[in-house]
């Protein structure tokens, strides 16, 4: 895979595609944009195999943070949000009506399924840090609390996570 | 804090899902080479978040699968050709005139038109001075020639003068 080899990327793709776009919808919730986002994580994969380093990790733990990021990437950037904001006012409150409708099932898959579980104050926490990408600084203003308590908070529900996953 | 405290931290999870800073994050890539319990800690966790993924995996559209396997066989293409001998690119001229030289005849047709106009110029001042010289010259001639007329007479008279004398003189002395 290192030589980007294209059987070997096909054979990645018919492996994790369904796996990472799955991730991707968690964090942009619309389809037609996960197709793009997706289509940019391959190629990402695809351009920084040789940064891939074994001993830091899983390949899948690897890509999956890959997909995470461009998705956020692609949220915060100004075309999207523009975008957002035309189609608001032409739309208004229908689009999340229809939204909902054809992706009815983002809460109920891989980690936002497991956030469920979780206390109010700590899901909102990790919605912050991990679908939207805040720093822990951020939050701290964003939520008006201390830094401390938002580091303490995350890490205990990261804590509570990973008893769910198991 | 122990090994088993460190794992039992959080930050395992934070590590994994990309939310640990950078300090934490190499501290933890330090432990990970150093204690094997923390590796196989890290593991564990990267397995069920993979299975975790992995059973609420959604398909995205079949066509995508065609669209993105090609875009990865053009990214290819650049990578052979970088991989080929690069043939240096020689820029077009029009002409093999070196760029200095052509700076130099620009300013020599500047100079050329300059001193041109400048020949133009002076020229007709020339002209000019030369017509009044012209003049100026006949006006002297014909001063010249006034003054000349006024200067006779008295040269007559005194020529005049001194014959009448000199015939005077020497019809004295004859006389006497």
């Amino acid at each position: 895979m290192r030589n980007r080899d294209n059987k070997a990327f096909a054979y990645l793709y018919d492996n994790y595609a369904s796996a990472l776009y799955s991730i991707v919808l968690q964090i942009v919730n619309d389809g037609e944009l996960a197709n793009d986002i997706l289509q940019e994580v391959f190629v990402n994969i695809w351009r920084r195999i040789e940064q891939y380093d074994m001993s830091k990790g899983r390949l899948f733990t690897w890509m999956m943070n890959i997909a995470r990021n461009a998705s956020i990437d692609t949220l915060r950037s100004k075309g999207y949000q523009n975008s957002r904001k035309n189609q608001s006012i032409q739309d208004n409150v229908d689009t999340i009506q229809v939204k909902d409708v054809i992706q009815p099932g983002v809460d109920t898959i891989g980690l936002r399924k497991v956030l469920e579980k979780l206390k109010e104050e700590q899901r909102v926490l990790i919605e912050l840090a991990y679908f939207k990408g805040y720093t822990h600084e951020e939050i701290a203003e964003l939520e008006k609390i201390p830094l401390g308590t938002v580091k303490t908070r995350i890490r205990n529900a990261l804590i509570q996570l990973r008893e769910y996953l198991k | 804090m122990n090994i088993q405290e460190y794992i039992s931290s959080g930050i395992v999870e934070s590590y994994v899902l990309g939310l640990a800073e950078e300090t934490e994050r190499v501290q933890f890539e330090q432990m990970c080479t150093q204690h094997a319990e923390v590796r196989a800690a890290r593991d564990a966790f990267e397995l069920s978040l993979e299975q975790q993924a992995l059973a609420g995996a959604v398909a995205p559209p079949v066509q995508l699968r065609e669209t993105i396997l090609r875009q990865l066989a053009a990214e290819m293409v650049p990578e052979a050709s970088r991989s080929t001998p690069v043939v240096q690119m020689r820029p077009i001229r029009r002409s093999v005139v070196p760029m200095a030289m052509r700076y130099v005849a620009a300013a020599a047709i500047v100079l050329l038109v300059g001193s041109a106009g400048l020949n133009i110029y002076y020229f007709n001042k020339y002209r000019d001075y030369s017509q009044r010289y012209d003049q100026l010259l006949a006006t002297q001639t014909e001063l010249a020639k006034k003054q000349q007329r006024h200067a006779n007479p008295h040269e007559q008279l005194r020529a005049n003068h001194s014959g009448f004398n000199e015939s005077l003189y020497g019809q004295g002395y004859h006389g006497r």
